[in-house]
């Protein structure tokens, strides 16, 4: 037992591949109709189909690239918000509550809007999908500042660290792990919002593949598409996760 | 005495339990599978001038998004019947295995599409787009898509074909000066056309193709149909007379208004919009042709035989 809690990842896996086992049975039993959820195999045999037909391949690396690019300029806004927020307390105790109405906001909704003010192309998607990552990452990085340890900024205090180091030696690190937190929030809205435009306005990468294949009933294949944006997210999160643990080494 | 009395008091109660559930209306779970659109009313007029119950129908009506979603309510059997969805995802949904039967026909063409402009455009008519500017649809293998396919080829049109979504969107779009043209349905966007903002540039009825052709379907559930089969004929006789009274009853075309809030000058004209012998519920013609497009629009992965396309008609709800 104690090995297995070394391999957490062996540990997923092994999660995931016994759901997938029971699903397949309930298929092949009829528990669960065929016509509404496939067998797991059965999504992943259907890969080479949605390549042939809709180049997954391709869409994947689209939906990929526009959450990469939402997911920029969502740090660039989000951390220097989320810094002055922290900074000037006023602001940050006024504008808080309305960032965080802000990010339960559907803003998916509001796409009508966006296609009027960017057009119908890829714009749209970003800028779309950059808007609840930034205000998430914003809300933990002031969050993360505000929770640094007193006792550590006293110490550094008293050994005179000037303001930068003390931002960069001390603050930085010790709100890492908020900060990441708020990061990965931001990249699952950003990524599910142009996953979520996509599908309704039938246009760029994976959520079009979804939404014809569904309008076709090729479920194995809807499927094959959906388990895609399963990987563009777990592509973030491990990556995301990479950094963090190279900025702040445990 | 009095245990004579209770006797028959004890037998009345029992035949009034045991004769209740024969005297109930059969309850039917419908899906209509869009809203304001003229041909979704015809329900409502079953429901509100009593013609369901007349036929001893308890008829519920939820409305679904259009498309593929309305479709699954019926196949997972969380809905009966399904009112006005389209044939081309009833084919491909029959293809797969879904338990899916069509009972009759909700439109055949398309004549109450209509594509327009702004008033200020050049474009006159369909004929007018020139090489490259955008001639609008909803979404790729739709009813739009399929019009708009079928008008570009009978007329030679070297317009672009755009997905534009759904006609609030593809209004937007054209009154923002994104594309040239947009598209709608009767009777949508004709407070527009009254106050003269936008002009119509043509109709499906130029779709020449696809008149006569069933493109929306009444459909059922098969579980629910082999249980329930005289309850689908009874359901599909009270369609009818409920299609005929919203198309001949100026109190249902008000009603019709009021539902949708729309103005009663925009919907007057909606049985001319939709003239009554294109939404008769019978026949359902063309399916070797939507069988053929099904195909070609990678619906179906390869055509239907002739005993898969009988069998999945059962016309006003008898068997094939």
């Amino acid at each position: 037992m104690s090995k297995l809690h070394k391999m957490p990842v062996v540990v997923g896996m092994f999660g995931v591949l016994v759901l997938a086992i029971i699903l397949e049975l309930s298929v092949d039993f009829g528990w669960v109709m065929q016509i509404i959820v496939p067998r797991p195999s059965d999504a992943i045999l259907s890969f080479p189909v949605v390549q042939e037909d809709m180049d997954l391949v391709g869409n994947f690396f689209i939906t990929l690239g526009m959450t990469a690019a939402a997911t920029l300029i969502a740090l660039l806004i989000g951390l220097p918000l989320g810094y002055f927020l922290y900074r000037r307390e006023a602001y940050g105790i006024a504008y808080e509550g309305w960032l965080a109405a802000l990010f339960s906001t559907p803003i998916v909704l509001l796409y009508p809007l966006f296609l009027v003010l960017f057009g119908r192309d890829y714009h749209t998607l970003v800028i779309m999908g950059c808007i609840p990552g930034a205000v998430a990452i914003a809300i933990q990085t002031r969050q993360g500042l505000l929770g640094v340890s007193q006792t550590l900024l006293n110490v550094g205090r008293s050994f005179n660290v000037s303001e930068r180091d003390m931002f960069r030696k001390i603050m930085l690190p010790s709100a890492t792990p908020t900060i990441f937190t708020g990061i990965r929030l931001g990249v699952m809205y950003t990524l599910v919002n142009i996953v979520a435009i996509e599908y309704l306005i039938d246009f760029g990468g994976l959520g079009r593949i979804v939404s014809q294949m569904y309008d076709r009933f090729d479920i194995p294949e809807t499927y094959a598409s959906i388990l895609a944006v399963i990987l563009v997210s777990s592509v973030f999160y491990a990556g995301f996760g990479r950094v963090e643990k190279w900025l702040r080494p445990e | 005495m009095s245990k004579t009395l209770k006797s028959l008091v004890i037998a009345a109660a029992g035949v009034a339990v045991l004769s209740a559930p024969a005297l109930a209306a059969d309850k039917v779970r419908l899906v209509n599978s869009t809203k304001v659109v003229f041909e979704t009313e015809h329900p409502y007029t079953g429901l509100e001038e009593g013609i369901f119950k007349k036929h001893d129908l308890d008829v519920s009506v939820i409305h679904g998004s259009g498309g593929a979603a309305s479709l699954q309510a019926i196949i997972t059997g969380s809905q009966d019947v399904v009112w006005g969805n389209g044939v081309l995802g009833v084919l491909s949904a029959y293809a797969k295995g879904a338990p899916v039967r069509i009972l009759g026909n909700n439109i055949r063409g398309v004549p109450d599409l209509y594509w327009y402009v702004k008033s200020d455009s050049p474009i006159k008519k369909f004929t007018d787009l020139k090489e490259g500017q955008e001639f609008a649809y909803s979404r790729p293998g739709s009813t739009t898509n399929l019009a708009a396919i079928f008008i570009k080829d009978a007329l030679g049109l070297k317009a672009k074909l755009v997905s534009v979504g759904g006609p609030s969107g593809s209004r937007t779009q054209l009154m923002s000066g994104q594309v040239a043209t947009g598209w709608s349905v009767y009777p949508l966007n004709k407070n527009l056309l009254r106050e003269g903002k936008i002009r119509v540039i043509g109709t499906g009825k130029q779709a020449a193709g696809l008149n006569g052709v069933t493109i929306r379907v009444i459909a059922a559930n098969v579980n629910w149909l082999n249980k329930n089969r005289a309850v689908a004929k009874r359901l599909m006789t009270a369609f009818d007379e409920s299609l005929k009274m919203t198309y001949s009853s100026d109190k249902r075309l008000r009603a019709y208004a009021k539902r949708w809030k729309l103005n009663y000058e925009d919907v007057k004209t909606a049985p001319q919009d939709t003239p009554q012998n294109v939404s008769t519920i019978m026949p359902v013609a063309g399916l070797d042709k939507i069988n053929q497009i099904a195909l070609d629009n990678k619906k179906i992965k390869k055509l239907l035989t002739a005993a898969q396309l009988k069998e999945l008609v059962h016309p006003m709800g008898n068997k094939p």
